[in-house]
């Protein structure tokens, strides 16, 4: 058995933790070094403000087909199947093109954009054949921030498995994928209590899985007092929780769901996705 | 990346008309045309005039490559043999270049099949079981595409939660999460 090494660094706007147990000191560096420039990477290349992002390219576009990256559509193509399956609850489509309103100055403001943008806000305003992606309008626009986070996490996962490392636990700001043990025993996971920081509201064992928790309390935009969540529904059952936990087999199943049960809390959940709390 | 022929026309004609006095049409349910609409020879030539950068009349495959590396810009990477695919598929004849004809006939082409995929995705909301049927199918083809060898195991591993029994064979099995 190797030693357990701990690392932490920023991506994606969050900090960032990552625990492995490796042979030597250079190898876990190794391994550190090679996740944070794949999460840069990553970052760097879906960001949806970041202008040299191929997102950006698109949400900025001047023509309506385009021809993109495999790997963005194989993204765009995992975004649609979560879209059909939540029953369009989670939308790569809708806080994208959301966001502009909640740069509104006054709440009057941000209600009219947010009137005038929702019919935009679908991702049934565009196809995706292979890698050609073809926009009904110049307006939808797409955001990775719901997706991407949580595909890095899991590529991590499958790159430190394959490359040997038999334990570890990957957190990107809450999202959070763990495999092997930490000491011969299971790796635990707390859920913080959002109402007190310091404390959690439970703790978990996670062994080959993952982890999420999305919620309102610490995302949002203030527009004259009032928070405007990140995560926003298209219809006013959005705010039935505040948050929502959930395990499932990858990263992206978990993050996907637990935005998906904040927008709409009456969703039929899969057998395989275990919904730890909700408050 | 792949080059699709008909993408690639689809995209080259409304950059042209962006430019031009052939106008984009817009249906009252808020789809905009592609462009590709009125008049197939106009738009035809000045894609010949465009990409025709030696002026000899017809493209020839160095020219094409350019102008598909061009359009591919925002990718991430671009294979040749991808570009070969595409130039064969417009040049009909086979003789080695493009002439405004054949440039014509894959503009009608890629008009064709953008209405087509415009259809379709008009009736997106009314068929939500079968569409995420078909979105399964899509998730499926993806895992199984060498192009995303990068996202396999992802891939198959959602598949495998979600029940499909291909992906879960098609698991590599040295991975334990």
């Amino acid at each position: 058995m190797g030693n357990m090494y701990l690392y932490t660094f920023e991506a994606f706007t969050v900090v960032c933790e990552l625990h492995l147990e490796a042979p030597t000191q250079s190898v876990a560096n190794d391994m550190t070094q090679m996740v944070i420039t794949y999460a840069k990477e990553l970052e760097y290349r879906y960001s949806f403000f970041q202008k040299t992002s191929e997102i950006y390219a698109l949400n900025h576009r001047s023509s309506y087909t385009h021809i993109i990256s495999d790997e963005l559509s194989g993204l765009l193509q995992m975004a649609l199947f979560y879209t059909d399956i939540t029953h369009g609850a989670f939308d790569i489509a809708l806080s994208g093109t959301l966001k502009a309103a909640s740069k509104a100055p006054t709440l009057v403001e941000y209600k009219r954009l947010k009137e005038e943008l929702l019919p935009f806000a679908s991702s049934s305003h565009f196809t995706l054949e292979g890698n050609c992606l073809t926009f009904s309008n110049t307006i939808t626009k797409i955001d990775l921030g719901g997706l991407v986070k949580e595909y890095a996490v899991d590529q991590v996962s499958f790159q430190l498995q394959s490359r040997g490392i038999l334990s570890a636990l990957i957190n990107f700001g809450g999202d959070i994928a763990a495999y092997g043990t930490y000491h011969d025993t299971p790796w635990k996971i707390g859920i913080q209590n959002p109402d007190s920081l310091d404390s959690n509201l439970l703790e978990i064992e996670l062994n080959s899985a993952s982890v999420c928790t999305s919620g309102h309390s610490k995302r949002f935009t203030t527009i004259e007092k009032e928070n405007i969540t990140h995560i926003i529904g298209s219809s006013s059952r959005d705010q039935n929780y505040n948050q929502v936990s959930v395990i499932a087999p990858t990263t992206v199943d978990a993050g996907v769901w637990s935005t998906a049960l904040l927008v709409n809390p009456n969703l039929i959940i899969p057998s395989h996705i275990q919904v730890l709390h909700t408050i | 990346m792949t080059v699709n022929s008909n993408a690639m026309m689809a995209s080259y004609a409304s950059q042209v008309n962006s430019n031009s006095n052939v106008q984009a049409q817009s249906s009252a349910s808020g789809y905009a045309s592609q462009g590709v609409s009125a008049d197939f020879s106009a738009i035809a030539q000045q894609l010949m005039s465009t990409m025709d950068t030696n002026k000899s009349g017809s493209i020839d495959k160095a020219e094409f490559s350019q102008a598909a590396q061009a359009l591919a810009k925002n990718a991430n990477n671009s294979s040749s043999s991808s570009v070969d695919t595409a130039f064969a598929k417009i040049d009909a004849n086979g003789d080695g270049s493009i002439s405004s004809d054949e440039m014509m006939n894959a503009m009608k082409q890629a008009s064709a099949q953008t209405q087509t995929k415009k259809h379709h995705h008009h009736h997106h909301a009314d068929v939500s079981a079968s569409d995420t049927a078909t979105q399964t199918e899509q998730l499926s083809k993806q895992a199984s595409s060498p192009a995303n060898e990068i996202q396999k195991n992802l891939f198959n591993k959602i598949m495998a939660a979600y029940g499909n029994p291909t992906a879960a064979t098609g698991m590599t099995t040295n991975l334990s999460a």
